[in-house]
């Protein structure tokens, strides 16, 4: 063990940018062929010191090795980056697949009355909001124009609570206007 | 040869020399030395990399075993490697021919 090869072997180490069971490795195996090299030189008779500092300089520069490495790690992981995208893709379609399943029957308030569209009419990706959305959100009274305008995913949260993929909300006040709460989350 | 001139020869002729039975990373690096008679003085450490790299592709295998008392990292030819430098040799044995022809050193 001599401060040249673990200055080097430091000094590899700074520059890695791979995962912690690589470095070891890395780590280990080059203190291996140095010490080595190292042991080669002495054995022809040069000082330990001297033996390092050749061994280190004949493995070459930290810097140039610490690139290739981290080359071949970028490499590996960009092999592997799109199966990782996919299968998030996939737990994350998954996930919102089960939260509209699970939603749960829930009543709006009274006092609105929703104007529903034949199933037929329904576009396929007006989907319902999940349950949790809907309990989060849902206020203690109807939703009026204002209140649909500016809080638009109130609105449609009672209409996913009612199980109507687009219902649209008729205003409690007299001569209101007709709301569409799913153009509002759209 | 500088080492320039080597890159993209590096793995087969790791493939060569593993062929010939398992190594360690240093002995790999003066059995290269050895067979091609000093003219590939790569750096060192330039082997690394390429090792990790054919072990990743499948080429080689390594695991840790002790070697003269201590514990070192052994390589060896996959049969997957083993296919992989036959038809590098193949390949090289094309390409060569046709450099020597161009260049004028074998008759066309």
């Amino acid at each position: 063990m001599t401060v040249a090869v673990d200055r080097y072997i430091s000094d590899l180490s700074s520059r890695l940018h791979v995962g912690a069971r690589t470095r070891v490795r890395i780590q280990a195996e080059v203190r291996d062929h140095l010490d080595d090299a190292t042991a080669q030189q002495i054995a022809t008779g040069t000082a330990t010191d001297v033996a390092a500092e050749q061994a280190v300089a004949d493995f070459g520069s930290a810097s140039d090795l610490a690139t290739q490495f981290n080359v071949e790690t970028g490499t590996q992981a960009m092999r592997r980056a799109p199966l990782i995208v996919l299968a998030a893709g996939v737990a994350v379609f998954g996930g919102f697949l089960l939260a509209v399943t699970t939603q749960p029957h829930a009543r709006a308030s009274t006092n609105a009355r929703p104007v529903v569209r034949s199933r037929s009419s329904q576009p396929w990706w007006r989907f319902r909001l999940p349950s949790w959305q809907v309990h989060a959100r849902r206020p203690e009274s109807p939703p009026s124009r204002e209140a649909g305008v500016s809080t638009p995913i109130t609105a449609a949260s009672y209409s996913a609570a009612r199980r109507l993929p687009s219902a649209h909300w008729r205003s409690p006040q007299p001569g209101g206007r007709r709301q569409s709460a799913s153009r509002s989350i759209l | 040869m500088s080492s320039e001139q080597l890159k993209g020869h590096v793995d087969p002729l790791v493939l060569a020399i593993l062929e010939g039975g398992p190594a360690h990373g240093y002995a790999i690096i003066e059995s290269l030395r050895e067979r091609s008679g000093g003219v590939f003085d790569l750096p060192e450490g330039t082997i690394y990399p390429a090792l990790h790299r054919l072990e990743h592709a499948g080429a080689i295998t390594s695991r840790r075993e002790v070697i003269g008392g201590r514990q070192r990292r052994v390589y060896r030819l996959s049969a997957r490697g083993r296919a992989a430098l036959g038809e590098r040799r193949t390949n090289w044995s094309a390409f060569s021919s046709a450099i020597d022809r161009a260049l004028g050193m074998s008759p066309a």
